[in-house]
């Protein structure tokens, strides 16, 4: 058994024990066909690399993904790496890749070819809801594809609306397990609408296709619109391309709209219990400097109604399709503020492409606080950890604040009848 | 401090596919009626089911016998509230609607472009069980795929029932399956089926993706390919 990549995060052995939800997976993390026993009928065929994936009859809960071609003795190293690597997590990050992730279990081998495919935990059925059409129900996953889309398109064909603090935690939820890729040093590349599925009850999210992640880089997959235009199309993909990818997802979910007008919807549109949420995810979408766009832990921390560290002098912007220079100086805190509707931004008549023009400088001051990166940071675990992901957090912080300024108020009235008392005192005297 | 850089663009644009259902409607094919309208309406819940790709996809459908009928103008599937039933009846006149379908792409690429959309070239799945009653429709084929025309669509054609393969061979440009003859039935759902895999993967490529094998059809040819 291979030790896996090295130069990341990723190493360990492939042993057995592996969790998927309430399952442990009791085989080694090599196994063949004949080990995993029969497969029932495919729930998916010829889907992107996979010919076919099966359900293990003798094994609930796990599937088979049977690639559609057989691959290079090295990519098993790779896939041992990327199956052991959960056990090097701190306990939480664990929990989350085991509850929000088909994370591979174990590779398929055979004589003759070292990866025939993996084992994969099957989404748990909470991702599945009844979806109506012209009459017709019928269960189905739901894909994030669906968070795309205005709450009143998901009540008419049956599937609660998650409301606006639904999708923030759906998109946080989402973040929370694209941060355990990113501190994993994994590129995952093919971040869209279909490659997760939530759920309307209780807003958590399960992402499919981890075992194409690669360790620092990997082929970035051309998506017309999906495309990070800082990231070449015949080049890699790597961390930023998917802090990009993530962004774009989050904020389609979080506006329910689909094109480009998505990003004017974060500039323009109003979340007060997530208030660096929009710098977070326009820095992310529109740095000049790909380099420069915030971590997926940021976002996610931001998602939790946390602060955003950003780095100083702040970085330009590009240019946004369909975005009004003015709603994006407003949004940087350069210019008036501009709503949603005075944008003018529409779905149907946005002109899709733009010239890269470097918006803001990075000299400009800004009236927003920002944090100065050259004076020591508080750390972000922290701070992830004690901040509430609820959504009224805002209101907790207003109370908060009303207690101080009543203490502060009876503070001042005590001090003051102390001094009027020592003074009749020495008066008297 | 502001520079422009002239490539790379941000392009979040959504591409579609523009794609047209050419369902033979003729009164050879009322003994089918009931698998045409059951499978139809599975595609359209298929679709529905699927925010990407029937954003991918748009459709029309087209149903003829002596004249072509546009059923559902070209639209989002999320748009179409419902599927409506076809009652077979009439000749097989292919030339009108050949026709049909070059007026619509002209109009419907022009219309999808103004509204935002990356278009990629238009696919036909045209439907048959029969052989043209009238006689100078080739012509008119000939125009809808001419090389110089540059909106000419894709056309796969699927034939079953009484469908000529003389004839089947002369419409399409990409693909072409003939039924064996065994199922009639079982040739039009997979027929549609084979449609709708080849949507569902075209979505997830954001290109024509067709499916090469399709049960109970034999694969006429592959060496009739217009360049894009």
């Amino acid at each position: 058994m291979s030790s896996g990549a090295s130069g990341g995060r990723l190493g360990g052995g492939a042993g057995g024990g592996r969790m998927s939800g309430d399952a442990a997976w009791p085989l080694p993390g090599v196994v063949t066909l004949a080990d995993i026993g029969a497969l029932g009928p495919a729930i998916s065929e010829n889907t992107g690399q996979s010919i076919a994936i099966q359900p293990l009859s003798g094994r609930p809960g796990f599937l088979a993904k049977i690639y559609r071609q057989p691959r290079p003795a090295q990519d098993g190293d790779r896939l041992d790496a990327l199956i052991a690597a959960p056990e090097t997590l701190n306990p939480a990050d664990r929990a989350i890749v085991r509850a929000a992730s088909s994370w591979p279990v174990a590779r398929i081998t055979r004589p003759g070819n070292a990866v025939v495919g993996c084992v994969i935990p099957a989404a748990p059925d909470r991702f599945k809801t009844a979806v109506t059409v012209a009459g017709v129900s019928a269960a189905q996953h739901v894909e994030v594809d669906w968070l795309a889309k205005p709450d009143e398109d998901l009540r008419q064909v049956g599937i609660a609306a998650p409301g606006p603090a639904g999708r923030v935690a759906v998109c946080r939820n989402l973040a929370e397990l694209a941060e355990v890729l990113e501190k994993l040093g994994l590129v995952y590349s093919d971040w869209s609408y279909s490659n997760a599925f939530w759920s309307p009850a209780d807003h958590s999210v399960f992402v499919i296709d981890i075992d194409g992640c690669q360790l620092g880089k990997m082929p970035n997959v051309h998506q017309p619109s999906w495309a990070d235009p800082l990231t070449p199309a015949g080049g890699d993909a790597d961390r930023y391309t998917d802090r990009f990818r993530v962004a774009l997802l989050v904020s389609r979910c979080l506006t329910a709209k689909r094109r480009a007008d998505a990003i004017g919807g974060i500039a323009t549109g109003r979340w007060p219990d997530q208030p660096a949420a929009p710098d977070v995810l326009l820095d992310m979408l529109l740095a000049a400097d790909r380099e420069r766009r915030p971590s997926i832990g940021q976002l996610r921390l931001a998602l939790a109604g946390g602060p955003y560290f950003r780095p100083a002098p702040r970085t330009p912007w590009l240019s946004a399709p369909g975005v009004p220079d003015a709603a994006l100086r407003a949004a940087r805190g350069e210019g008036p503020a501009v709503t949603e509707a005075a944008s003018a931004v529409t779905s149907g008549t946005a002109p899709k492409k733009v010239l890269l023009k470097p918006f803001g400088t990075a000299n400009q001051p800004s009236n927003k606080p920002v944090v100065d990166l050259s004076k020591p940071l508080p750390p972000l675990e922290p701070a992830a950890s004690t901040t509430p992901a609820t959504p009224n957090r805002g209101a907790g912080a207003r109370l908060r604040s009303l207690a101080f300024a009543v203490l502060a108020i009876v503070l001042t009235i005590v001090a003051a009848t102390v001094a009027v008392a020592l003074f009749n005192t020495l008066i008297e005297r | 401090m502001m520079s422009v850089y002239t490539e790379p663009a941000l392009d979040l644009g959504l591409t579609c596919l523009p794609t047209y259902l050419v369902i033979d409607a003729s009164s050879s094919m009322s003994p089918h009626q009931g698998v045409l309208n059951a499978t139809l309406e599975r595609v359209y819940q298929t679709l529905q089911r699927s925010p990407r790709v029937s954003e991918f996809a748009h459709i029309c459908l087209i149903a003829f016998s002596t004249d072509p009928h546009l059923v559902i103008p070209m639209s989002e599937v999320s748009q179409v509230p419902v599927m409506p039933e076809i009652v077979c009846a009439g000749a097989t006149e292919y030339g009108k609607v050949f026709e049909l379908l070059r007026q619509c792409i002209e109009n419907d690429v022009t219309a999808l472009r103004s509204g935002g959309w990356d278009v990629l070239r238009p696919a036909v799945f045209f439907l048959t069980d029969g052989a043209p009653t009238d006689r100078h429709w080739k012509a008119r084929f000939d125009a809808l795929v001419d090389p110089g025309w540059p909106r000419r669509p894709h056309v796969i054609s699927y034939g079953f029932g009484g469908a000529d393969p003389a004839v089947l061979k002369q419409v399409y440009t990409k693909l072409a399956f003939l039924a064996d003859g065994s199922d009639s039935e079982a040739a039009l759902s997979e027929a549609l089926s084979s449609m709708l895999n080849t949507l569902i993967n075209s979505s997830a490529n954001n290109q024509l993706t067709l499916a090469v094998q399709t049960t109970g059809f034999q694969t006429i040819a592959l060496n009739r390919e217009y360049m894009d």
